[in-house]
Order: structure tokens, then C-alpha cells, then sequence
């Protein structure tokens, strides 16, 4: 199962949290603040009998009876000491054993997250412009960073290999005003699609004319959202089917990784398609561009504004998907909660209301990511005004 | 606050901040606080319907280090808050230019101070413009 609620002491640099998920949560902070364990953690918690079955399956083993072994076969090498004897875990109120997790034995097998990782690029191989699987990463790699790997290859020779071989945009894939602004936005009018060169199958983007264009010309941001995109596929399923057998989570770290502003706006309209279908979104990120819109969202609710201040947010048009794509994510039952993950005194604050007039420091500045912007503009304005004679 | 008009109204400390707005205004080192005026108050007399500015602060460590910290502490919940704020900017300049020239040479902060939710973002684009007038948005409390 997924926690509802999960409660931390002393897990990796977190040294208390007391995390209630909504339906889309977002995880803030600077560096190496614990966002990533965290969400690790969750899709430990959840997938245990699934992660353990894929380790098996790729002959991936660990000492039961040493549960850091197990930690850092999870979280990656050298992160066997972020569990230690001084770390409580709760998961919907019930303590979690480090051991009991290590455990080998007979479990559900479900998997209910789907997790899209920050080194998502790596499931490319620059190379050969193929997927990594699981075994051409590091032991040492986390293994959600690994599993993402392996379930894009797997989705690759599945369901990719149809007979024109074009894997975006596909009519079947995606709504057709995500489709567009992901075409525009991120794609640049050019076509992602399979080739086989001297047998080798590899991804290219294609514009109209022209040669194909490898991985390794791609853009920054185009490298890093095919990644993305693809996970979404599995998310997403071509059918009717709103959703992928038992998958309940979507996990996307740093989602706005390498785009531009517009481009990240494109790439939030794949997470309220993932709130449309009854998933669950968590995120991390570094953008104030993200954090603008669950704010906007939230204020939208809060004032009962309808459908169309998300679509002119989005600069959707006015057809019938976007208007429910839009109504959807206005649904206050999907709750919108923003954390704050604090350096310093390693601390997890609930900075959901974003309100950019609160006395909380955190809050008004949006876990430091409008702090800066602010704090420049208001030196411009003591430059400006500061000794000056109005004449 | 070497104004006549306003010169009755000094207050030490920040004894002139209305009770209402004391939580929004903060200071680190009360020792270098100078005093403090509500010139909406002072001027209400005078000038019952102009758009007044709420509070002239002055404060600093030493002679060089003065400065007075003009506050206005009001709404940002609408566009309509915005267009009062920027009015009543406009207002003081005016009224040091005019009214006030002993204080318009000072050295000076000029700042709002939010009541209530706020619907601008920290980077928001209106208030970058109102910046580039000389005017900070500090949220919804002032701490110096």
C-alpha cells in the first residue's frame, strides 16, 4: 500500500518530518536534504515484495540478516548509514522494521509506484541511443534508477516497435492538447522515432526534412524529457484503460529538468493528466515555475475560479478535453501539499498554502525558491530609492 | 522626522505602529531604533482624502548608518491593492517633494507590508515594476 502519512526521525539527513500526502504533493529543498530518500522510501514501502522480486529476477543478492546491506542495494552505494539504530519510520501509524523489510519471504508482488528518477537520462545509452536495462547499470546504482531503466527498455521492444516505429507524437498516446503543447514546447515541431542503423535499433528526433538526429545532439532538456515522456507511456496506457494495471503513484523528480518555463508548463500538463486518471503525483523540484502553478491552483480553488483560468494558465484551447482536463485539476478532493525539506536544522515543514505573505520565512519564500528573486528585487528598490531626492 | 506637520506625532520607539500592526513590524536591535510617526494619522487632519502613507520609522547604528523606513502595511490580495499601494507611493514622493523636503534627502527604505493572503507571487512581474520604482515587498512581516 501507499502511505497516507509517513513519519521520519533521524532517516539520512531528515531528522523529523511528519508528511500527510495529497493527491499531488511536491517536495522542496536545497541539495542533499533527504527529498529523494524520501521518496525512495515510499516506493520501498509500497512496492517492498516487487522490488525484492526484481532483485531476485536479476540475480541481485543481499544478506537478510544485514539489513545495511539491503539499504544500500536499495538507495545505492554508500547510503547504508542513512537507517540507522536511531531511525524511526511510521507508515500510516504502524513502525517500520529496517529488518523486516531486508527479510526474504514470501510477499505481494503488486507494484503500485512508478518512479521516474532525477538520472532518468541515464536510461539512454549516449552510445548507442538505446535503453539501458538493469544489468548495464552499477551495482552500486539506486535501484529505482536501475528498475526505471530496465521498464523503459521493456516498454521499448512491447510497445514501440509498431510498424512506422514513431514513438511521439502518436494519436493514440496522450490527449491531443498535451500532444500539442509537448510538440511545440519541448519537441520543436520535430518527431521522436525508432531507427535501425547497421541493426542497431536507436531513438532520433526527425524533423520534416532532412537527416535524423542521434541522442547526442539532442538539446539538454530534449535528453532529459524523453526519459520522462516514455515513463509517462507506462503510466498511460494507449488504450481507454485510464490507468496501468495496479500503479497508483507517479513519482517524477525534478520534472523540470533542462526546460525552459514554457516547456515545463507542457511538462505539468502530463501531471494533471496523471491526476485526471486517479493517479497519485509526487514531485520534487527546484523550480519556482512548478511551485507558480500548484499556488495558482490552489488560489483558483480557494476563489472558485472555473476551468478557464487553468486552461489561459496553460494557454489550453476551449474543446471538451481541455475543459475536463482543466476541471479536474480544480477537484478539491485532490488535495494539493507542498514540503519543505530545511537544511539546517533538519526539519520537513508543510509550506502547502505558498502564501508569498506569510510570516513564515519558508513559506513567503516558497522553501527558498522565490527567496532569491525576492530578495534581488527588493535590493533594486532600496538602490533606487535609497538617498534620492525626488526632485 | 524633522517635518512640522508630522513632527507632533514622533514617537519613540515604535510606539507610533497601530496595535493592529505591531506583529508585522519587527526590529533586530531595538537599541538602534530612533522613533517612529503614523503619518496616516498625523495628516488625517490636513489631508482627510488623500491616499496617505502609514508609517515613517527611523532607525540606524550610528549618524551615517540613519535611515527612515517609510511602511505601508496593506492588502495583496487583488490588483485593486496594487493600484492603492502604487497611488499611495505616489502620494509620499509627492509629498516629500513638496511637503517634506528636510526628509526627502534621507536615507531610505520604502516598503509594503502585506495584510492577509497575498495573490503575487515574490517574482511576480507587477511586483518587479513597482520595485524599479523604489518600492519592496517584504511579505507579511518587516524585520530590520
Amino acid at each position: 500500500m501507499v502511505p497516507n502519512r509517513l513519519q521520519l526521525r533521524n532517516f539520512g539527513p531528515v531528522k523529523s518530518a511528519d508528511l500527510s500526502f495529497g493527491a499531488l504533493t511536491v517536495f522542496v529543498g536545497p541539495q542533499a536534504t533527504g527529498k529523494s530518500l524520501t521518496l525512495q522510501l515510499v516506493k520501498l514501502l509500497a512496492d517492498t515484495g516487487a522490488i525484492h522480486n526484481t532483485l531476485r529476477q536479476y540475480g541481485v543478492d543481499w544478506d537478510s540478516g544485514n539489513p545495511p546491506a539491503f539499504v544500500s542495494t536499495v538507495f545505492g552505494e554508500g547510503m547504508q548509514g542513512i537507517w540507522g539504530k536511531d531511525t524511526l519510520v511510521e507508515s500510516d501509524g504502524q513502525s517500520i522494521d529496517l529488518q523486516s523489510l531486508a527479510r526474504r519471504g514470501k510477499r505481494n508482488l503488486t507494484e503500485h509506484v512508478f518512479f521516474i528518477p532525477a538520472q532518468r537520462v541515464l536510461a539512454i545509452n549516449p552510445q548507442s541511443g538505446w535503453f539501458r536495462g538493469f544489468y548495464d547499470y552499477r551495482l552500486g546504482d539506486p535501484f529505482v534508477v536501475r528498475d526505471f531503466g530496465e521498464k523503459l527498455r521493456r516498454l521499448a521492444e512491447r510497445e514501440l516497435l509498431g510498424e512506422n516505429r514513431i514513438v511521439f507524437p502518436q494519436s493514440r498516446r496522450l490527449k491531443k492538447v498535451i500532444r500539442d503543447a509537448l510538440l511545440e514546447a519541448i519537441f520543436g515541431g520535430f518527431s521522436l522515432r525508432i531507427e535501425a542503423q547497421l541493426g542497431q535499433r536507436r531513438l532520433v528526433l526527425q524533423p520534416n526534412e532532412g537527416d535524423s538526429l542521434p541522442f547526442t545532439v539532442w538539446s539538454a532538456g530534449q535528453r532529459e524529457f524523453v526519459p520522462l515522456l516514455l515513463g509517462a507511456y507506462q503510466l498511460l496506457p494507449p488504450s481507454k484503460t485510464p490507468r496501468r494495471e495496479s500503479l497508483e503513484l507517479a513519482v517524477i523528480e525534478e520534472v523540470e529538468m533542462g526546460l525552459h518555463p514554457q516547456a515545463i508548463s507542457a511538462a505539468m500538463l502530463l501531471v494533471l493528466d496523471l491526476l485526471q486518471r486517479g493517479y497519485r503525483v509526487y514531485l520534487s523540484t527546484h523550480s519556482p515555475h512548478v511551485l507558480d502553478v500548484i499556488w495558482a491552483l490552489r488560489r483558483f480553488r480557494e476563489s472558485r475560479a472555473d476551468e478557464q483560468f487553468v486552461r489561459s494558465l496553460f494557454n489550453l484551447p476551449a474543446n471538451s478535453e481541455a475543459r475536463k482536463l482543466a476541471e479536474a485539476a480544480l477537484d478539491p478532493a485532490k488535495e494539493l501539499k507542498v514540503y519543505y525539506f530545511e537544511r539546517e536544522r533538519g526539519i520537513v515543514q508543510d509550506i502547502s498554502n505558498l502564501d508569498p505573505a506569510s510570516e513564515n520565512a519558508s513559506e513567503s519564500g516558497w522553501g527558498g525558491l522565490t527567496e532569491f528573486s525576492g530578495h534581488v528585487g527588493n535590493l533594486v528598490a532600496q538602490a533606487v530609492t535609497n538617498g534620492k531626492v525626488f526632485p | 522626522m524633522d517635518t512640522p506637520a508630522i513632527a507632533p506625532a514622533y514617537r519613540y520607539g515604535l510606539k507610533a505602529i497601530a496595535p493592529s500592526d505591531k506583529a508585522k513590524i519587527k526590529c533586530r536591535h531595538p537599541k538602534r531604533l530612533k522613533g517612529s510617526v503614523c503619518v496616516d494619522e498625523a495628516l488625517q487632519g490636513v489631508k482627510p482624502v488623500d491616499p496617505r502613507w502609514d508609517y515613517a520609522i527611523g532607525y540606524g547604528h550610528t549618524t551615517n548608518s540613519e535611515q527612515i523606513i517609510w511602511a505601508e502595511v496593506h492588502p495583496a490580495a487583488s490588483g485593486d491593492n496594487l493600484k492603492e499601494v502604487r497611488g499611495k507611493l505616489d502620494w509620499l514622493i509627492e509629498w516629500l517633494r513638496t511637503e517634506a523636503q528636510p526628509m526627502n534627502y534621507d536615507p531610505r527604505r520604502i516598503v509594503w507590508v502585506a495584510t492577509g493572503s497575498s495573490s503575487f507571487s515574490a517574482n511576480d512581474p507587477k511586483l518587479r515594476a513597482l520595485r524599479d520604482q523604489g518600492l519592496e515587498f517584504v511579505g507579511g512581516r518587516l524585520e530590520f
